[in-house]
C-alpha cells in the first residue's frame, strides 16, 4: 500500500498584487473615507447656500418691490406739488387783482418784490398787463446752481378796479431734495436688480470655490493619507520581508527599527526574537561541539591510559635488571628510561585532563545564594597562588542573589577563570597577580566578573579561547575556558571576554536571578564588602 | 509628446494670445474735421432694445438712466491709442414738466434737450452726434495713410463697484472671508458691468491733405 502524501496545510505566500498590498488598501481606504467627508460637507454647504440662497432672494425681492413702491408716492408727490404752486400763483393773482381795487396802491413792481420776499421758493415774478410792458422782478443769484429745475405757474388776473387783468407768471424753485432722494431710490432700485441678474454666477462661483477647496482638501488629505500609509506600511513591508529572509534561514537578517511606535517596538522585539535564537542555535551547537569534544577525549582518555602503567612498570623493570656490566649501557638505559618516565607522566597529566573535560557531570540546578557561593569559593580556593604578593579580591554581591545553580560546578567554574587568570598573568611576568572577583546586578541577571592584570586577550581570539583545546598559554590544554563555557551554558547562562580595568582580561559570567520577595527572605547577610585576601597566606 | 513639442506649444501660447482676432463689431460712423477737432457721428441703438420693458419703465418712472461712452481713437494697422474721451448722457422723464429730458456731458459741460416723445429722447440719447474724439493736430494727415478708426464701449447704467469696508478686516475670519470672496469674485467672472453693454469699432477715416 503506497502512502499518499499529505497535502500541505500552508500555501506558500507569492507576490501579492498592488491591489491587495495593505499600503494600496490603507489609501484608497482613506481616498475613500476623504472623498465620503469631502462630499458629505459638500452636500451640507450646497444646502447651506441654497437656504441663504432662498432668504437672500426674498430680501432682494422685498427691497426691489419696495423702490418700486416709491415711485407713486414720488408721482403723486411732484403732483400735489405742481397743484400747491398753481393754486399759489391763482393766489397770488388773486392777491394783486384785489390790491388793484385799492386806493393808493403801489406800482406793480413794488408789489411784486414785497411778494418776493415774503415767499421764499419764488424765484422770480412777472406780470404782464395788456396796456403796458411786463414788469418782471426774480433773485435767481440766491438759489444755488445745484437746484435741480425751476417751475413756472401762470395766472389769469382778474379785471378789477379799472385795471385791465393781465397774466401772472410764477417762477418756483423746486426743493433738490425731492429729487436727489428719489434718485438715489433708483440706484438703489438698480444695484438690487444688478444683484439679482448676478445671482446664478455668484452662485455657480460659489460652488466652484467650494469645490476647488474641498478638491484642494482631498488631494491634501490623500497625500498625506499616502504618506502616512506609505510609512506604516513601508514598515510593515520592511518587517514582512525580513520575516520571509529568517524563512529561508537568513538567520542574520535584521528588521530595520523606524520610530517609536508600536511597529517599531515589533521590529525591536522581532530582532530581539532573532538575537536570541541566534543565541540558542550557537549554545546548541557548542553544546553539541562540546559533547562531541567531551567523547573524543575519554575515548582518548581510555586508550592512552590503559598502556601508560604496563609501559610504566616495564620501563622500572628494565632500570632495575639493568646488570651494570656495562658503564655506558647503564648511562644509556637510565637516561632512555627517564625520558620514557617524563613522557608516561607527561601522558598521564594529559589524560587527567582529558578524564577531567570528560568527566563533567551533568549539571544539577538548586536554589543557592551567589553570595554564599563565592564565600565558599573564596575560602576553598584561597590557595591557588603560592606568591605572598598575589591578590586575590573576591567580592559578594550587594544584597541577596538567589541563582538556580550547581554550586560544585560553579565554583569549579570560577577556580578555572581565576587559575587561568593566575597563570596567562604568571606567563606574561605580571608579579604580583592581580585577580578580582566581583559582581554587577542588572535587571534580571547577575554578572560575576572576574578581572586579572594578565596579557589579556585579542578581540580577535576572544570568541575561540572557549573552544576545546583552544588556548593562548604555553602550558595550556585549552580545556578549563571550555569546561566553563560548558557550565555556565547549563546554568542558562552566557560568559564572554571583555577588557578589564586592571589591564588584563576580564571573564564575565552572566546567570539568570531567580526573583525573590523584597523582605524576609533575606539571609540578614549584609551587602558584601570585597574581602582581600593574600593568596597563600 | 516629446519635450521639445511641448515648449514649443508653451512659447506658442503668449504669442497667440497677443495676436487674437479683433471680435469687436463693426459700426458705421461719419467723421468731420471741424475747426481743430475730429467729429464722430454714430448712434448705438442696442442700448435700449423695444422689448426692454424694465429700461423704458425706468425712465417712464422718473430715475435717470445714464450711458457712459468710451471714445477712444485708435491708429489702424498699430493698435496704438491716439486719445480717448468720455461722454455722459442721462435720460429721464421730467414729472415736474410732463416731458423727456436728455442732458449730455462733454468737455464743455452738461447741454440739456427736451422731447415731448420718448421714442425721440432714446434716439437721441444713443446718439453721438458729432462728438468730438480727439483733436485734428494728433492725427497725421494723408489720403495714403495712416487710418485711424475709433472704438466705443457704451454702458448704459453702469455699476459703481462698492468698497467692501466690511470685508477687509485683515485678520482670522475677516481676512478669510475677503480671500473667498475674492475667489468668488473671481471665478464669477467678467460680471455685467452695466445693464447694457454696446462695444463697437468703426470704420477707418483718414484726415484729408490741406
Amino acid at each position: 500500500m503506497t502512502e499518499r502524501p499529505t497535502p500541505s496545510r500552508t500555501r506558500p505566500i507569492g507576490r501579492v498584487p498592488w491591489w491587495g498590498r495593505l499600503e494600496a488598501r490603507v489609501v484608497a481606504a482613506l481616498l475613500l473615507l476623504g472623498t465620503l467627508c469631502v462630499g458629505a460637507s459638500a452636500y451640507l454647504v450646497q444646502l447651506t447656500v441654497a437656504y441663504f440662497d432662498g432668504r437672500w432672494a426674498g430680501a432682494l425681492e422685498q427691497a426691489r418691490a419696495s423702490t418700486e413702491d416709491v415711485a407713486p408716492f414720488h408721482r403723486d408727490l411732484v403732483d400735489a406739488r405742481i397743484a400747491e404752486y398753481n393754486a399759489r400763483t391763482r393766489a397770488l393773482a388773486l392777491e394783486l387783482a384785489l390790491g388793484d381795487t385799492l386806493p393808493g396802491v403801489a406800482p406793480d413792481r413794488a408789489r411784486l418784490a414785497e411778494l418776493l420776499v415774503r415767499e421764499p421758493d419764488v424765484v422770480g415774478l412777472v406780470l404782464a398787463r395788456p396796456d403796458q410792458e411786463p414788469v418782471a422782478t426774480d433773485r435767481a443769484a440766491e438759489f444755488p446752481e445745484s437746484s435741480y429745475e425751476w417751475f413756472d405757474a401762470n395766472a389769469e388776473l382778474g379785471v378789477a378796479g379799472g385795471r385791465t387783468g393781465g397774466q401772472l407768471r410764477v417762477v418756483f424753485s423746486i426743493d433738490p431734495a425731492i429729487d436727489g432722494r428719489f434718485q438715489a431710490v433708483g440706484i438703489r432700485k438698480r444695484d438690487i436688480a444688478h444683484e439679482q441678474r448676478g445671482k446664478p454666477e455668484i452662485e455657480r462661483a460659489v460652488i466652484e470655490v467650494i469645490g476647488i477647496a474641498s478638491a484642494f482638501v482631498l488631494v491634501f488629505a490623500s497625500l498625506i493619507g499616502f504618506v502616512v500609509a506609505r510609512t506604516t506600511t513601508r514598515k510593515v513591508g520592511e518587517l514582512s520581508r525580513v520575516m520571509r529572509r529568517v524563512g529561508h534561514g537568513e538567520l542574520e537578517a535584521r528588521a530595520r527599527v523606524r520610530g517609536r511606535d508600536e511597529l517599531g517596538q515589533l521590529a525591536l522585539a522581532f530582532n530581539r526574537m532573532l538575537d536570541e535564537l541566534a543565541q540558542a542555535q550557537r549554545k546548541v551547537a557548542y553544546l553539541q561541539r562540546i559533547g562531541a569534544w567531551q567523547e573524543m577525549a575519554r575515548r582518548i582518555a581510555h586508550e592512552i591510559k590503559n598502556p601508560l602503567t604496563p609501559i610504566q612498570l616495564a620501563v622500572q623493570q628494565l632500570r632495575e635488571k639493568d646488570p651494570g656490566l656495562s658503564p655506558e649501557f647503564s648511562r644509556m638505559l637510565r637516561s632512555a628510561v627517564e625520558i620514557v618516565e617524563d613522557e608516561v607522566e607527561g601522558l598521564r597529566r594529559m589524560v587527567t585532563s582529558f578524564s577531567q573535560f570528560a568527566k563533567v557531570p551533568e549539571v544539577r540546578l538548586a536554589r543557592v545564594e551567589l553570595g554564599r557561593v563565592l564565600e565558599e569559593f573564596e575560602r576553598a580556593y584561597g590557595h591557588l597562588t603560592e606568591q605572598a604578593d598575589d591578590l586575590l579580591v573576591v567580592a559578594p554581591p550587594e544584597g541577596v542573589v538567589v541563582i538556580d545553580a550547581d554550586r560544585q560546578l560553579l565554583k569549579q567554574a570560577l577556580v578555572n577563570l581565576v587559575e587561568n587568570a593566575v597563570l596567562s598573568a604568571r606567563e606574561a611576568g605580571r608579579v604580583p597577580v592581580r585577580v578580582e572577583v566581583a559582581t554587577v546586578r542588572q535587571e534580571d541577571t547577575i554578572e560575576i566578573r572576574v578581572d586579572d592584570n594578565g596579557p589579556g586577550i585579542v578581540a580577535e581570539l576572544r570568541e575561540r579561547v572557549f573552544e576545546p583545546y583552544e588556548t593562548t598559554r604555553e602550558q595550556g590544554t585549552g580545556l578549563g575556558l571550555a569546561i566553563v563555557k560548558k557550565i555556565v551554558l547549563d546554568h542558562r547562562g552566557e560568559v564572554w571576554v571583555d577588557d578589564s580595568p586592571l589591564g588584563g582580561a576580564r571573564f564575565v559570567v552572566r546567570l539568570p536571578i531567580v526573583p525573590t520577595p523584597p523582605a524576609g527572605k533575606s539571609s540578614g547577610k549584609s551587602p558584601g564588602k570585597p574581602s582581600d585576601k593574600k593568596v597563600g597566606a | 509628446m516629446k519635450r521639445r513639442t511641448f515648449m514649443h506649444g508653451l512659447v506658442a501660447v503668449p504669442v497667440l494670445a497677443y495676436a487674437r482676432p479683433d471680435t469687436l463689431p463693426l459700426r458705421r460712423a461719419t467723421f468731420e474735421e471741424v475747426g481743430s477737432s475730429v467729429l464722430v457721428t454714430m448712434t448705438l441703438p442696442a442700448l435700449f432694445r423695444r422689448y426692454d420693458r424694465e429700461a423704458l419703465a425706468s425712465i417712464d418712472s422718473g430715475f435717470d438712466t445714464t450711458i457712459h461712452y468710451m471714445v477712444k481713437v485708435w491708429q489702424h494697422g498699430k493698435n496704438r491709442l491716439v486719445d480717448t474721451r468720455e461722454v455722459m448722457v442721462k435720460i429721464r422723464r421730467d414729472p415736474w414738466k410732463k416731458r423727456y429730458v436728455v442732458s449730455t456731458r462733454e468737455d464743455s459741460g452738461w447741454t440739456k434737450r427736451t422731447f415731448t416723445e420718448r421714442d425721440d429722447a432714446i434716439a437721441a440719447a444713443v446718439k453721438l452726434d458729432r462728438v468730438r474724439v480727439c483733436a485734428a493736430s494728433d492725427l497725421e494727415r494723408g489720403e495714403g495713410g495712416p487710418y485711424y478708426f475709433v472704438t466705443v464701449l457704451a454702458l448704459r447704467n453702469p455699476i459703481v463697484a462698492k468698497s467692501d469696508g466690511d470685508r477687509s478686516s485683515g485678520r482670522g475670519q475677516g481676512r478669510d472671508l475677503e480671500w473667498f470672496g475674492r475667489l468668488v469674485e473671481v471665478l464669477a467672472g467678467e460680471r455685467a458691468q452695466a445693464e447694457e453693454v454696446v462695444h463697437v469699432k468703426t470704420n477707418a477715416f483718414y484726415l484729408v491733405e490741406r
